[in-house]
């Protein structure tokens, strides 16, 4: 394979190292400093990560159509005539995807709103900009950040449950920038909510297990749990409010012979990582 | 200088891609990534330290993309580039199948460190090893779109 700089091109001359290493010590300090957990105060970072919003904005929304109409058997086997008509179909489909895409965002808009009215908490509707750099990480980029109110540790709700009390549970914000924030999903091994057993009322903690799935941890053996129960916030974390829709119980297991604790795995209601449309819960009683 | 640009500037449009069309595509964990292939293929285009410098401003800036902590990018991806680096400097004419071998191993250890830094340790078997297995495979893609990108940028001189 050919060298596509040239031998002399890539050597960079003295000053340009210095003000290089100077460059990347500052950007380290910036990035990984004390000062980062304070919203607005660092403007390296955070100008960074709203202008990643922007790009991120402009591009979710094609990924999301392209991801609707993703067709991979377009050229057959035919005529021209045919072949043509098949690339309408396909055109037309793609249009069809389109206004599908305008009628759920439609749909999970109003569920949003009938949330706002059915509760008395003030919740800030956000949309989902981009997801986590990493796969194995359970977090989405909101288009809502500390200027709207949102705060670090703000619960995030999406809809409402078929029941029709409470909301369902997304998750928290864990980062906050002035126009952005990060949700981090219920999901994540990073998330832990205090959670209560709604039949019978045995308290534990959800904690996130991946795509899809949580487990409610510190459940003793003998205590009444059975697939098929609702769990919902208890309240005692201080972070969400009493009474809100994590998952169902999916499965229970006594674990191993010496532990002390239920092997209880818990599914979220609605599938996390393909929702488009939140609320975020304020806690100032302002809505920006 | 270019070159400098020119790298940074390709991992941050993969970066944006990577968070919202291929986090479209994803497949319960596997997504498709493209920093990974670019670090080993600047590895075996520059074969030198100097340009680590590059490397951990594109791990600073990939850290601005993600939950987990931006010092974990930094020695994911540098470790990544100086394997690839000391590799192709020791190895030279692969066959096409031991090129995957080698790009197998080398985001594994990317995908391994990142996994330790995040505290997903259970994921590296099976999943943190087939979708380094499904990365390599898709890598010689990514190598032709970095070479046709370069040599379009900064053409040979004859």
């Amino acid at each position: 394979m050919r060298y596509p700089f040239g031998q002399n091109r890539g050597q960079w001359n003295k000053w340009f190292k210095i003000l290089l290493i100077i460059f990347v010590v500052l950007l380290v300090f910036l990035a990984t400093g004390p000062l980062r957990e304070e919203p607005g105060l660092i403007p390296g970072v955070s100008i960074l990560t709203e202008v990643n919003a922007v790009f991120e904005s402009i591009l979710y929304s094609p990924s999301r159509w392209i991801s609707s109409i993703f067709h991979p058997s377009i050229y057959g086997r035919g005529s021209t005539k045919v072949l043509i008509l098949k690339h309408r179909i396909v055109a037309l489909e793609k249009e069809l995807a389109h206004y599908r895409e305008i009628a759920v965002e439609m749909s999970n808009l109003k569920k949003m709103l009938g949330l706002k009215q059915s509760t008395r908490l003030n919740i800030l509707i956000a949309k989902v900009i981009a997801a986590d750099g990493i796969p194995w990480i359970n977090s989405l980029i909101l288009n809502k950040g500390s200027r709207n109110g949102v705060t670090k540790m703000s619960p995030v709700l999406v809809g409402r449950d078929n029941s029709g009390e409470g909301g369902l549970v997304a998750g928290e914000v864990v980062e906050v920038t002035p126009y952005t924030s990060r949700l981090l999903l219920i999901t994540d091994y990073d998330c832990r909510i205090a959670a209560i057993d709604q039949r019978s009322r045995v308290i534990g903690i959800l904690v996130g297990q991946g795509h899809d799935r949580c487990i409610l941890k510190f459940v003793q053996k003998g205590q009444d749990i059975k697939v098929g129960d609702i769990i919902v916030t208890s309240g005692l974390d201080g972070i969400f409010p009493r009474g809100f829709l994590l998952g169902k119980v999916i499965s229970v297991s006594s674990g191993s012979t010496r532990g002390l604790f239920q092997n209880i795995i818990v599914k979220p209601l609605v599938k996390l990582n393909y929702i488009t449309w939140v609320g975020i819960v304020l806690k100032t009683n302002t809505i920006r | 200088m270019r070159e400098f640009f020119f790298v940074i500037l390709l991992g941050y449009i993969i970066l944006l891609l990577d968070v919202t069309i291929f986090a479209a595509m994803q497949f319960s964990y596997f997504r498709i990534d493209g920093i990974m292939p670019l670090v080993i293929w600047y590895g075996f285009k520059r074969k030198s330290i100097d340009p680590i410098l590059v490397i951990i401003i594109l791990a600073l800036i990939a850290g601005t993309f993600t939950y987990a902590s931006t010092g974990i990018w930094i020695v994911s991806l540098c470790i990544g580039y100086l394997l690839s680096c000391y590799i192709y400097n020791q190895l030279d004419n692969l066959l096409w199948y031991q090129n995957i071998l080698l790009f197998w191993f080398l985001i594994t250890v990317m995908i391994v460190i990142l996994m330790f830094g995040t505290d997903s340790t259970d994921l590296i078997w099976p999943y943190g090893i087939i979708e380094a297995f499904i990365l390599a495979l898709l890598t010689p893609i990514w190598f032709y779109i970095f070479d046709l990108f370069s040599e379009f940028l900064f053409p040979q001189k004859r």
